[in-house]
């Protein structure tokens, strides 16, 4: 609903595709079903469970560690979240021509997945909320002149609830909400979120928090754990791609959390489909007629959209989850589901890339110039929309022809198909672990490959909706 | 009856997304049953 984001989606209009788009469905699956085989074939054991990793030779990672460059990161975290909530309050009420919206949905929310999985958890590094309480708690304890009282434990069972719960608001704010957008609101919400993440620091600790109750911390580092990147202690380090994943500890709240990230995209996909289109006003019309204003009852008919887009895809898993039980081993439901919740984060990642891949490029271009040479876009010059030229483009338009409508359909089809790929192997490495039988493990994984093929044709048919 | 006729290509070409899926879950189910039986013969 929010009207940054609807201007990127109705770009897409394909039309000198050499086949049909639904062949492109057949020929992902084909390559699944392939991939399902010469995993069976060719990866007779388990090799992703240990992550291999070794330090990266040099003085880099210790520079890149140190704590100058984490004060100078957290600094500059600060400042924008401080410009977020600046511009959103003092500059134009125009969300594409504010810094406030481009920067929450585009840059943030979208340009942090790839760079994440190309460079490991840099929003641990320019994690503003971090900055703030890391810099407190040094404050208090130093006015303390000792150690401060010791947090409480973070609840066991809590695990990634509140980090499921995090995602699931912003992605109402962001789909459902009819102002989610609007310069004021983004500043509002950021400003609601800080304080929540402040209290929360200060009852359970600034680091146990970001590991696992702060939403975008753990959005951002289930990402980042694909990434052959990751830092340990003051050393920077490489290790087996994908194998960070591997080594998520099955926490409560995981798979909701995983299923909350893929049906946010599945519905704000389907929101453009006519089976939503023709939908929606017959649901606005019921929740009007049970006495809500027409402007909320769209908004709820949007909410109930979304929860259902989530409850499908959690069904889903769970579905496959339960056919895989089916073939012995003795495990529980529950541990089945919760031991191969990691192998849905490529495919997150899947949906989130093939999805925004426009937005991000189109949009991006608000604040960052790629092409022909690195520059700041218009919104970094004129972050308030009251006419102001800092960096001197503030007179920029975005460049639409830096991606073909056709090539945006194959990086998408090329997206899917990989982060499905990796799914699988993902979930094949691990039932190698689990299973005593080879042949327990390959059959457990038929169900697997049919939630990978459901999941890859949802992901299709959706981006063909785009243009519908 | 006469609507649903009249945009069939509309929802074929849906249906073309999703028939990978069905013919899964058909072979899926074939083994299934194949399964039990030779299961039920041991």
């Amino acid at each position: 609903m929010s009207g940054v984001l609807l201007i990127a989606h109705g770009l897409v209009v394909r039309s000198d595709l050499p086949i049909p788009e639904w062949l492109f469905g057949w020929a992902a699956a084909m390559v699944l079903v392939i991939s399902f085989v010469a995993l069976a074939v060719l990866w007779p054991d388990p090799r992703l469970q240990e992550e291999g990793w070794r330090p990266l030779p040099g003085g880099l990672g210790r520079v890149l560690t140190s704590r100058p460059v984490e004060v100078l990161c957290g600094a500059v975290a600060v400042f924008l979240l401080g410009l977020v909530v600046y511009s959103g309050f003092e500059g134009t009420q125009s969300s594409t021509a504010n810094f406030a919206p481009t920067f929450v949905y585009v840059i943030f929310w979208v340009g942090l997945v790839p760079a994440s999985v190309l460079f490991g958890d840099l929003f641990r590094a320019f994690n503003p909320w971090r900055a703030i309480g890391r810099a407190v708690a040094g404050v208090a304890q130093a006015a303390a002149r000792g150690p401060i009282p010791a947090p409480l434990a973070y609840p066991e069972r809590l695990g990634r609830w509140p980090a499921a719960a995090g995602i699931f608001a912003f992605a109402t704010m962001e789909l459902v909400i009819s102002n989610g957008s609007k310069p004021e609101n983004v500043a509002i919400a950021a400003l609601v979120y800080s304080a929540l993440t402040f209290v929360a620091m200060a009852l359970y600790g600034v680091e146990a928090w970001i590991d696992r109750g702060e939403a975008f911390s753990v959005y951002f580092n289930l990402f980042s754990r694909i990434s052959p990147l990751e830092r340990r202690g003051n050393r920077i380090g490489l290790r087996k791609p994908l194998s960070g994943l591997s080594a998520l500890e099955p926490l409560p709240g995981t798979v909701p959390l995983v299923a909350v990230m893929i049906g946010s995209v599945t519905f704000d996909g389907a929101a453009e489909a006519p089976l939503w289109t023709n939908l929606a006003p017959d649901l606005a019309n019921f929740f009007e007629s049970i006495g809500i204003s027409p402007e909320h009852a769209l908004e709820a008919s949007f909410f109930v959209g979304l929860l259902a887009a989530v409850l499908v895809i959690y069904g889903f898993y769970r579905l496959g989850v339960a056919g895989a039980r089916t073939v012995g081993g003795g495990f529980s439901s529950r541990r089945l589901a919760g031991t191969f919740a990691h192998t849905l984060v490529p495919i997150a990642l899947a949906y989130a890339s093939a999805h925004y891949l426009t937005l991000l490029l189109f949009q991006g271009q608000g604040l960052v110039v790629l092409h022909p040479i690195p520059q700041p876009g218009f919104l970094a010059s004129d972050p308030l929309g009251n006419g102001s030229d800092i960096f001197g483009t503030a007179g920029k338009a975005i460049n639409f022809g830096v991606i073909s409508s056709n090539q945006t359909w194959y990086c998408q089809v090329g997206f899917v198909v990989a982060g499905h790929v990796a799914g699988l192997t993902l979930a094949h490495d691990r039932a190698l672990s689990i299973y005593d039988r080879a042949k327990l493990a390959v059959r457990s994984q038929y169900w697997m490959l049919g939630v990978m093929i459901g999941f890859t044709s949802l992901a299709l048919w959706l981006l063909s909706q785009a243009n519908t | 009856m006469t609507i649903v006729v009249a945009h069939a290509g509309h929802w074929l070409v849906n249906l073309g997304y999703f028939a990978p899926v069905i013919g899964f879950l058909v072979w899926l189910a074939i083994v299934q049953i194949r399964d039990r039986r030779r299961g039920g013969n041991e």
